[in-house]
């Protein structure tokens, strides 16, 4: 057991080695004083662990460690990497009995779970240690000191794996907090909530009930060992926040002057306390490492004598010295030397890290007690401790009897030295009870106590049948005769189940576990039994309080809804059951709640035994179960179904439905129309039909007549154009269009406005003319099929119907209109496309007919022919009245193409007609294109 | 005696309005925020059998409703009625039309569908408990 404790104690001064890392030996060095290492809640939180470890199989570590930017320069050589490698290794071989199983989050802006819950044994230690090595060398170091970030992911690892034990948190960092934009009020509301309290003034105050999480932490056992490295040779903008670390650890600390205190405080008994730890260096750090791991292990500063000497008592199991220079030799009793170079030999453990030594004695023995002398040229500054070795054992007792004697036994051993016995200390061996309200009773009302062997025998009589509690037994004060040396105290817990004397009723089973409490209309139901006497006499159980259990934890909140009924005679019978001789009673017990959750429920009862002479002792009855919430799959498809229908789909049939009702063609008033037989020359110029270009017409109310007022409307004919419709597509996103279709056996070209990409071949046909959603804007010509029959070079007949809205009658408005018509310069371009389309699909009607008309033998006649050469026509008469064409080309005399319109393409999708290369001289200037976009809502025409 | 002529106010030309914009990315901005929220409470909760699905607390069920509202009930009303604004300002020859109004509404919109998947997801679980 001597090697476990050194082990245990070795491996947290290593861990503590890994985090800050090495740099010179001993630069910057600086020993803390050997009784300034810790401030008394930090003693407790050793205390603490040290009584957890003592009665707990398992430990589970978590190490948190600062990967901010700072530790680029207080860790150069990333040697943290190695040391934590190591300190694995200690803790996997601390004890063989023990298991434990460690963790690793990194932290800097925000919290990083490296390496999830691991258990180590000697089998697997090596591998999981170069795997912990190699994590924390591929951890890049860079950002800030998010400490709120880093404790809630530490918290949340620890909750997250189950509870085996003792748990710690090795909390690492080198600078202030930091949290996210950085700004004085983020970092101070931050801290408040970690602290639990409004602490900072420049911060938000934290969440009602909240307490912070370094108190919850605390509430949990967890004991935080948080160790900050301060070096004032690396700047630190965020140093005004340093001194909050000790409160937030601790629970108290003083801040520029003020005592600040954070969480529950001062802390309950049944928490565990918190352990802040400060170091100057990287140097200094290793040395507070190698210290706190004595005191972890058991050992207990005390101070060398003026000329170096120190007493050893038999009391004393082993002593270490935590030095900081090398040049150092002891001098035993009996005249032996040691140095550093001989003594591993002579059975002395020495630990070396960040320059500074740790030096455990093997186990002393008799031969060793007397004076022991230490040389040092540091000797001011190291420290010594001493251990006993001294170790408490609890048996696991029988169930305790409330108002009975009861006895708890158990006994002192000895860890890395003989056995002693208790006469060479001094010492108090104490009894104690943690309640579950945390309150620790007072002692046993008698102890037997062989000082020889060490076995003891507690008496304690239980006032309360309080079910499950927590003894306590400890060794306090401990000094070894006849020096006095001080030595640490230790202590065992052990758990135990009170009930009643068989002159008591009895209740059974404790707990009261119900079935589980499956959603709102479940109940969860159990029974229990009320005894009566075993003694064969009368009793009676009473509760106090009503038949009103408490509830005293839950998932939910929902505490003022729970239904609880118990068996209806009970009810009946008031607050008592009286139970004759060999009698029982069985109570039913129902629970329901109509707010459903996940998660356990504690809840308990008040009781009262009274026996047959009147003697009434109380306890509690304890009831728990488990409630559920269960999910109703259809539902949650069809709620789920609805919703995204409602949400989702009804918007978009909404916004569909009112883009369809209010896209209309606008018609509106003072709308005038012309309509006139016109001749579009082969150049694309338009005339009259006797060739009087249309700018040298007077052009006035005889030709434009004003058409009846009407409302807006998404269809509107035309007697001679066709049929205007106002469109909408599918896609509610997506943008409204207005078309003309022509008549039969006619076509219509003119100024193109957008076109869906579905309607742009029609369109490019002119069996389909996109225009603007102003009828006022609009002006198309109509064009027979047969028309486009002709030669290229004739002019083609066309109806020219052309709308304008003039509302304040000025003639010149009418000319204005007329020029514009004949500027337009996209109608030798449309018309070329218009008949290239019509003769391809009049030899696509020609090579059908032809294929009907011929017998199948002549076609190898026909097939002599490439077969990609498109067929040709005989010259027989066939089924189409109309001569044959030449395939599409351009004429040489046709207007150069243009950009976005060569072949016949459609019209550009803005609406805009297409350019000419160069206007003529007689043209008005063309307005400039507008950006269109297929998600637009409607352009209008200006 | 002169006579004074009342003469209208000189208005200026009509604009689309931002309004829709603004309730618009109001809506959600607040549903994110809520979303946020919410998820700061999920955990893995039993679902159907074996599986474990991560929900919000049940207990946030009306920051759900709120959220759901938002996105993508609100967001869609401000875009149906920036579309119908702008294309009822069509019928007058000097209103100002918004292109990017819209676009960005849409943004919003298609935004506010993801969001509002959280929110309805988190409301059938709340509302198909047993």
């Amino acid at each position: 057991m001597k090697h476990t404790i050194r082990r245990w104690a070795i491996a947290l001064g290593v861990a503590g080695l890994l985090v800050t890392g090495m740099q010179a030996p001993g630069q910057g060095a600086r020993a803390a004083g050997p009784g300034d290492l810790l401030s008394t809640i930090g003693e407790r939180g050793v205390d603490d662990l040290r009584a957890c470890l003592a009665s707990s199989d398992s430990l589970q570590a978590y190490y948190l460690v600062d990967s901010s930017g700072s530790m680029k320069d207080t860790d150069r050589g990333m040697v943290r990497a190695e040391l934590l490698a190591n300190s694995l290794r200690e803790l996997a071989s601390l004890r063989e009995d023990l298991t434990v199983s460690y963790a690793v989050g990194f932290f800097s802006d925000r919290f990083t779970a490296a390496i999830p819950w691991t258990v180590v044994d000697a089998g697997s230690i090596d591998p999981e240690a170069d795997r912990l090595a190699e994590r924390v060398r591929a951890q890049p170091a860079s950002g800030g000191t998010d400490w709120r970030a880093a404790v809630a992911g530490a918290l949340g690892e620890l909750r997250a794996v189950e509870r085996a034990g003792c748990q710690t948190v090795i909390w690492l960092t080198d600078g202030g907090i930091s949290v996210g934009n950085n700004s004085p009020r983020t970092n101070a509301t931050a801290l408040n909530d970690l602290c639990g309290a409004p602490v900072h003034p420049d911060g938000a105050s934290p969440a009602g009930g909240s307490h912070g999480v370094f108190s919850e932490l605390r509430q949990n056992g967890i004991v935080v060992f948080g160790v900050m490295l301060r070096d004032e040779s690396h700047p630190d903008e965020q140093r005004q926040y340093v001194p909050y670390m000790r409160p937030l650890v601790e629970g108290e600390g003083d801040v520029n002057g003020v005592t600040v205190v954070c969480g529950e405080h001062p802390v309950p008994e049944r928490f565990a306390n918190g352990v802040y730890l400060e170091a100057t260096s990287d140097g200094d750090l290793a040395v507070v490492f190698l210290r706190l791991g004595v005191l972890v292990s058991g050992g207990t500063n005390s101070a060398f004598g003026p000329d170096g000497t120190f007493p050893v008592d038999r009391g004393v199991a082993t002593f270490s010295i935590v030095a900081t220079a090398s040049d150092w030799s002891l001098r035993s009793p009996d005249g032996t030397v040691v140095a550093a170079g001989d003594a591993a030999s002579r059975g002395f453990t020495v630990t070396t890290s960040g320059g500074a030594t740790r030096l455990t004695s093997p186990p002393l023995g008799a031969d060793d007690v007397g004076t022991w002398t230490w040389r040092s040229s540091s000797s001011a500054r190291d420290a010594l401790y001493y251990s006993s070795g001294l170790r408490l054992q609890l048996d696991q007792p029988s169930v305790f009897l409330a108002g009975a004697d009861n006895e708890l036994s158990g006994r002192v051993l000895r860890d890395g030295a003989d056995w002693v016995g208790l006469d060479a200390y001094d010492y108090r061996l104490e009894l104690a009870v943690v309640t579950p309200s945390g309150e620790i009773a007072v002692d046993a009302d008698r102890l037997d106590l062989d000082e020889e062997t060490g076995e003891f025998t507690f008496h304690y009589e239980a006032a309360d049948a309080s079910g499950l509690v927590t003894l306590q037994a400890s060794l306090q004060e401990v000094r070894s005769r006849p020096s006095g040396i001080p030595l640490a105290s230790i202590s065992a817990r052990q758990d135990v189940t009170v009930t009643l004397s068989d002159n008591y009723p009895t209740i059974s089973p404790l707990p009261v576990v119900l079935s589980d409490l499956e959603g709102a209309e479940g109940v969860a139901e159990g029974t229990f039994t009320l005894n009566s006497p075993k003694d064969g006499t009368a009793g009676a159980v009473c509760f106090p309080g009503g038949l009103a259990p408490r509830v005293d934890s839950d998932a939910g909140d929902r505490g003022a809804t729970w239904k609880w009924s118990f068996d209806p005679e009970l009810g009946q019978q008031g607050d008592c059951v009286e139970l004759a001789p060999g009698t029982e009673t069985v109570v039913s017990v129902a629970v329901s709640n109509p707010v459903a959750a996940n998660g356990d429920v504690t809840a308990h009862l008040d009781v009262e035994y009274r026996t047959a002479n009147g003697e009434t002792i109380s306890g509690t009855l304890p009831i728990t179960f488990t409630t559920t919430r269960p999910v109703n799959a259809a539902a949650f498809g069809i709620v789920a179904v609805l919703l995204l229908a409602l949400g989702l789909l009804l918007p978009l049939i909404l916004l569909w439905a009112f883009g369809w009702w209010f896209t209309r063609m606008s018609r509106g008033r003072e709308l005038l129309r012309a309509s006139l037989p016109v001749l579009v020359g082969p150049d694309g110029r338009i005339t009259t039909s006797d060739g009087t270009p249309l700018q040298s017409v007077r052009w006035g109310l005889d030709q434009f007549k004003f058409e009846s007022p009407r409302d807006d409307s998404r269809r509107f004919e035309d007697p001679e154009l066709g049929t205007f419709r106002a469109r909408v597509g599918l896609n509610p996103f997506g943008r409204p269009w207005y078309q003309l279709e022509p008549r039969e056996g006619h076509l219509v070209i003119g100024p193109s406005d957008f076109l869906p990409p579905s309607l742009r071949a029609r369109g490019t046909e002119g069996r389909l003319l996109g225009v603007k959603g102003d009828l006022g804007h609009v002006w198309a010509l109509a064009i027979r099929e047969s028309a486009l029959a002709g030669p290229r070079d004739e002019a083609i007949p066309a109806q020219l119907v052309v709308f304008v809205r003039n509302p304040t009658g000025e003639s010149a408005a009418y000319q204005d209109r007329m020029r514009a018509v004949a500027s337009y310069g996209g109608l030798t371009k449309q018309l070329a496309a218009a008949r290239d389309a019509r003769a391809a699909s009049d030899e696509r009607d020609v090579a059908k007919v032809r294929a009907r008309s011929q017998p199948p033998e002549r076609e190898p006649v026909r097939s002599s022919r490439a077969s990609d050469e498109p067929p040709r026509r005989t010259g027989a008469a066939g089924p189409s009245p109309e001569p044959p064409r030449r395939s599409v080309a351009p004429r040489a005399d046709d207007p150069p193409h243009r950009r976005g319109g060569a072949g016949g393409g459609p019209p550009s999708r803005g609406g805009e007609p297409p350019r000419r290369a160069s206007g003529g001289p007689d043209e008005p200037p063309r307005r400039p294109s507008r950006p269109g976009g297929g998600d637009e809502p409607p352009r209008r025409s200006r | 005696m002169v006579e004074t002529l009342r003469r209208r106010p000189s208005a200026a030309p009509a604009v689309a309005s931002r309004w829709p914009v603004i309730m618009g990315a109001t809506a959600f901005g607040l549903s994110l925020v809520l979303a946020v929220w919410t998820a700061t409470t999920a955990r893995m909760q039993p679902f159907v059998g074996s599986i474990d699905l991560p929900f919000a607390d049940v207990s946030t069920l009306p920051l759900s409703v709120g959220g759901y509202l938002l996105t993508p009930i609100v967001v869609f009303s401000a875009l149906i009625w920036d579309r119908l604004a702008q294309r009822l300002g069509l019928r007058d020859r000097n209103f100002g039309l918004k292109p990017r109004y819209t676009v960005a509404l849409q943004w919003l919109a298609a935004g506010g569908m993801v969001v509002a998947v959280w929110h309805v997801l988190n409301i059938a679980y709340g509302l198909s408990g047993a």
